[in-house]
């Protein structure tokens, strides 16, 4: 190899147990021939199969492109292309080295004939007509091999010029129905190696394509077609705590379908405040509202709704001692400032990326909300629970536990709010089944159900747009008959036809201007716990 | 194969095709009230086919298109069940077999799936002989859940029948089916409405022929307020030619007698136009002539059957390429059926 200038090129035996099946071939690897015996049925020494299979791997070596991309071309055109790319290597070297020539020609002449039909014998026909001049053929396919190929021989030095005549001659066996055996096709002259080398194949050739892709930066709409495969969300990795079933109200046959939607409680681990904390804003003043609470009695009043019995009973001894009677004589109820459980529910999915008007998308924003609250309400008697929702088909549905009822409000409510992403779906009406669900364990007077949202439901397995909307105002209808007080912050305008339809006329609030979030909270609030 | 007559034999099946007009019903009490027109029909045909062994009603004759969902889910019916009980008592009093529809049959999740497109053959005893689901409901209008899978049953004096429903025979692969499991007569259920009259008749006659069976068609007829039905009812041979064929005339009917024994002589005797023993025997001349095997080859040469049983998700890549990619078009939007990939908001 190296006399010939192929400073690395390298020759091993190719060794394999032995074993049934067809005689191994050379394989070229790099700069390495792996060289085999020669095969059974060679009857000339074995020396002159070991000479050819190197000279013709040189001429590879030397002339070959390698790994071309197979593309989608099918193993016969592949076949048929490595064929005429062994001949044109063989020529080249034929040209350079006429001696080259006389031993190929003497190791074709020697060959066993091959059968007359079949691709393998087709391939080994036209090699032999183009390898060896004096050789004759009748087969037209062969004939016109050898023209469109003589036709080229000039141009010997260039790979691509070849490239026409193997696909006119590939698509002519293809209409001549010629069958090729993937199986056991190999080429038909031995000491030709498998042209493993000319091609690069399947997940080689597409990795070799690839490009990394980045995902889109958050808070803008999101440009990508709908198709583009989506990076798994963070939410489906998170640990799973537990899965609820909930039926899903089908408006257009008017009735529920039962255990339909299956939500997935999901654990958030807390964090370490590391995203930026949204722009600081003026502490939330959440009204105090008392009301009257029978079981404050307030006795022995100048006046009131009832009798103070025991007043009065005292008026009538007072009276039989002579004494003067005490005039408070009336009872009345006090007023106590009830305890609420409060649950702020976050819309996560993908659609809470787009931006508003103010330059900011909706999840900073329901952020930004969620933090005024928990910091109004940290130290309060009033329990609060934080959760998250997206969906993924109504198989899943995920309700991420951000901060659950009882637990201490962080100092920095980014160490809850941190780990939300915008991602999935907005099956909001289990979502707030399964809220209501975790409200009805609460022992609190009031129960307020809080979901801040850019309002429009959607999940990728509805098609029918007005489903999810009907249902999630089902779904506000059954909380409201248990008890639950619901309310929609949402932060987009574009959506109110739908949040109006799902909380009703009073059940909702827009806001789409930071600077107004903090009153519209504080006053939704007011409405929602004092009212 | 004998047309003309009233009567039957001990070899050939008295088989009777009903253009049913169309029902437009919305509750469960109406659907029972029209069974029991059904029923007295049954019972009445036989006074005058003396001879009828199988009566066959379209697709939807029962309880007709229910456009409503909610009236279609409330009146999905159970099978067997009651309108099966309606229609047992009419055939034990009138001694015949019946194919009948029942549009649709309850899903065993109901209400959460979708009911069955449901097709039932009833012996001269009331009993269901064979329950067949409609495997290609027609979509995107027909909200049916798909079944998957067809049967072959002994029929009236031992003839094997086969069910199918309406969209179904416009694919080939349903009729070689049948008649590879055995079906002499299949029977095609329909509620087809123009416009395509033409191809329908055409279809029945050519897979009748095609695939060496006898065909039975029962379409509905008249104006349901959506569509028009355009009947043509129709018996047709294992040549493929046409015994009886009605028009669009409401409640029209066609009879004519189909020979068991003709039918197994042919495929036994027939040889140039015997596809089904040819498609298993493919080229024996010819192999013969080459001094290999003298059966012929009997492997199946059409790639995209194998692809299809093998790889039925990368088999729809490869349609879809042809195709489209989603089962909705936005060229021609219809409600509820997308129309563009899922994504997610």
């Amino acid at each position: 190899m190296h006399a010939f200038g192929v400073d690395d090129g390298n020759v091993q035996a190719l060794e394999r147990p032995p074993q049934d099946g067809p005689a191994l071939r050379p394989v070229l690897h790099g700069a390495t021939l792996l060289l085999p015996e020669a095969p059974p049925a060679w009857t000339l020494p074995a020396d002159e199969f070991h000479l050819a299979a190197t000279l013709h791997a040189i001429g590879h070596l030397r002339h070959s492109p390698r790994r071309q991309e197979a593309g989608k071309r099918k193993p016969m055109s592949l076949a048929l292309a490595g064929a005429i790319e062994d001949v044109r290597v063989d020529r080249l070297m034929i040209r350079r080295y006429p001696g080259i020539g006389r031993l190929f020609r003497r190791l074709l002449r020697c060959q066993t004939e091959l059968p007359q039909v079949g691709f393998e014998a087709m391939i080994a026909r036209l090699q032999r007509v183009l390898l060896d001049p004096q050789t004759e053929d009748d087969n037209a396919w062969v004939c016109k091999g050898r023209a469109l190929f003589e036709a080229q021989a000039e141009r010997l030095d260039e790979a691509e010029a070849f490239r026409e005549l193997v696909s006119v001659l590939a698509n002519d066996l293809g209409q001549l129905r010629v069958r090729m055996n993937l199986q056991t096709y190999a080429p038909p002259l031995p000491w030709h190696d498998d042209n493993s080398h000319l091609w690069a194949h399947g997940a080689d050739a597409e990795q070799a394509k690839t490009t990394l892709c980045h995902p889109p930066p958050q808070g803008e709409r999101r440009s990508v077609p709908p198709q583009a495969p989506e990076e798994a969300p963070e939410s489906m990795s998170l640990p799973e705590l537990a899965r609820h079933d909930y039926p899903e109200w089908h408006y257009r046959l008017d009735r529920a379908r039962d255990k339909w939607c299956t939500v997935i409680e999901r654990a958030v681990p807390p964090t370490s405040a590391s995203t930026p904390t949204p722009p600081a804003r003026l502490p939330l003043r959440l009204a105090r509202s008392c009301r009257l609470d029978r079981s404050q009695r307030i006795r022995r009043q100048w006046e009131g709704d009832e009798l103070d019995l025991d007043a009065a009973t005292e008026v009538f001894i007072d009276r039989r001692l002579g004494l003067v009677p005490d005039p408070r004589l009336f009872r009345r109820n006090g007023r106590s400032v009830p305890r609420t459980s409060l649950l702020l529910l976050l819309d996560l999915s993908a659609s809470t990326a787009d931006m508003q008007s103010c330059g900011r998308n909706v999840l900073d924003l329901e952020c930004e909300a969620a933090a005024l609250l928990m910091d109004a309400l940290r130290n309060r008697e009033d329990r609060l629970e934080v959760a998250g929702f997206n969906s993924d088909g109504r198989q899943a549905v995920n309700y991420l536990r951000l901060l659950d009822f009882g637990q201490a409000v962080p100092t920095d409510p980014m160490m809850v709010l941190g780990a939300v992403r915008p991602g999935l779906s907005t099956r909001l009406g289990a979502a707030m089944r399964h809220a209501t669900a975790r409200l009805a364990q609460e022992m609190s007077a009031q129960r307020t159900l809080l979901v801040l949202s850019d309002g429009s439901p959607s999940d990728i397995d509805v098609f029918d747009a007005r489903h999810l909307v009907e249902d999630a105002a089902r779904a506000v209808v059954e909380a409201r008959r248990k008890g639950v007080r619901c309310f929609c912050l949402s932060l987009d305008r574009a959506s109110e036809a739908d949040v109006r339809r799902i909380f009703g006329h009073g059940g909702y609030r827009i806001v789409d201007d930071p600077a107004r979030l903090a009153v519209t909270l504080a006053r939704s609030y007011a409405e929602l716990v004092g009212g | 194969m004998r047309h003309g007559d009233i009567s039957s034999s001990a070899d050939c099946v008295g088989v009777a095709v009903v253009n049913y007009k169309m029902p437009r019903l919305h509750t469960k009490a109406e659907v029972l009230d029209n069974a029991r027109k059904i029923a007295e029909m049954v019972v009445g045909m036989k006074k005058g086919l003396p001879g009828m062994d199988l009566v066959i009603f379209p697709e939807y004759s029962t309880h007709g298109i229910m456009y409503d969902p909610q009236e279609m889910y409330d009146t999905a019916a159970m099978v067997p069940g009651e309108e099966t009980e309606i229609f047992a008592a009419a055939c034990r009093k009138a001694k015949v077999w019946g194919v009948f529809s029942l549009t649709g049959e309850r899903h065993e999740d109901h209400p959460n799936k979708a009911p069955y497109n449901t097709l039932i053959l009833m012996n001269d005893r009331g009993e269901i002989v064979q329950k067949y689901r409609k495997i290609m409901p027609w979509v995107p209008i027909e909200g049916w859940y798909p079944g998957d899978c067809t049967y072959v049953s002994d029929g009236p004096k031992g003839m094997k029948i086969s069910l199918i429903i309406c969209d179904d025979g416009n694919y080939p692969e349903i009729w070689r089916d049948c008649a590879m499991k055995g079906a002499e007569l299949i029977v095609r259920c329909q509620g087809y409405m123009y416009p395509a009259k033409d191809q329908q008749v055409m279809v029945a006659k050519a897979m009748a022929w095609m695939n060496n069976c006898y065909v039975a068609v029962a379409n509905a007829t008249g104006f349901d307020g959506v569509y028009s039905y355009f009947g043509h009812s129709a018996i047709i041979g294992f040549d493929g030619r046409t015994l009886g064929e009605c028009g669009e005339e409401e409640m029209g009917i066609q009879y004519a007698e189909l020979s068991t024994s003709l039918i197994r002589d042919f495929r036994k005797n027939a040889q140039s136009e015997n596809h089904l023993f040819k498609l298993l025997h493919r080229g024996y001349t010819g192999k013969i002539n080459s001094g290999e095997e003298p059966t012929g080859v009997a492997a199946c040469p059409y790639s995209f059957y194998g692809e299809w049983i093998n790889d039925p998700e990368g088999t729809r890549k490869k349609v879809e390429a042809i195709t489209r990619s989603t089962v909705g078009t936005p060229e021609c939007p219809i409600e509820g059926i997308p129309n563009q990939p899922s994504a997610h908001r």
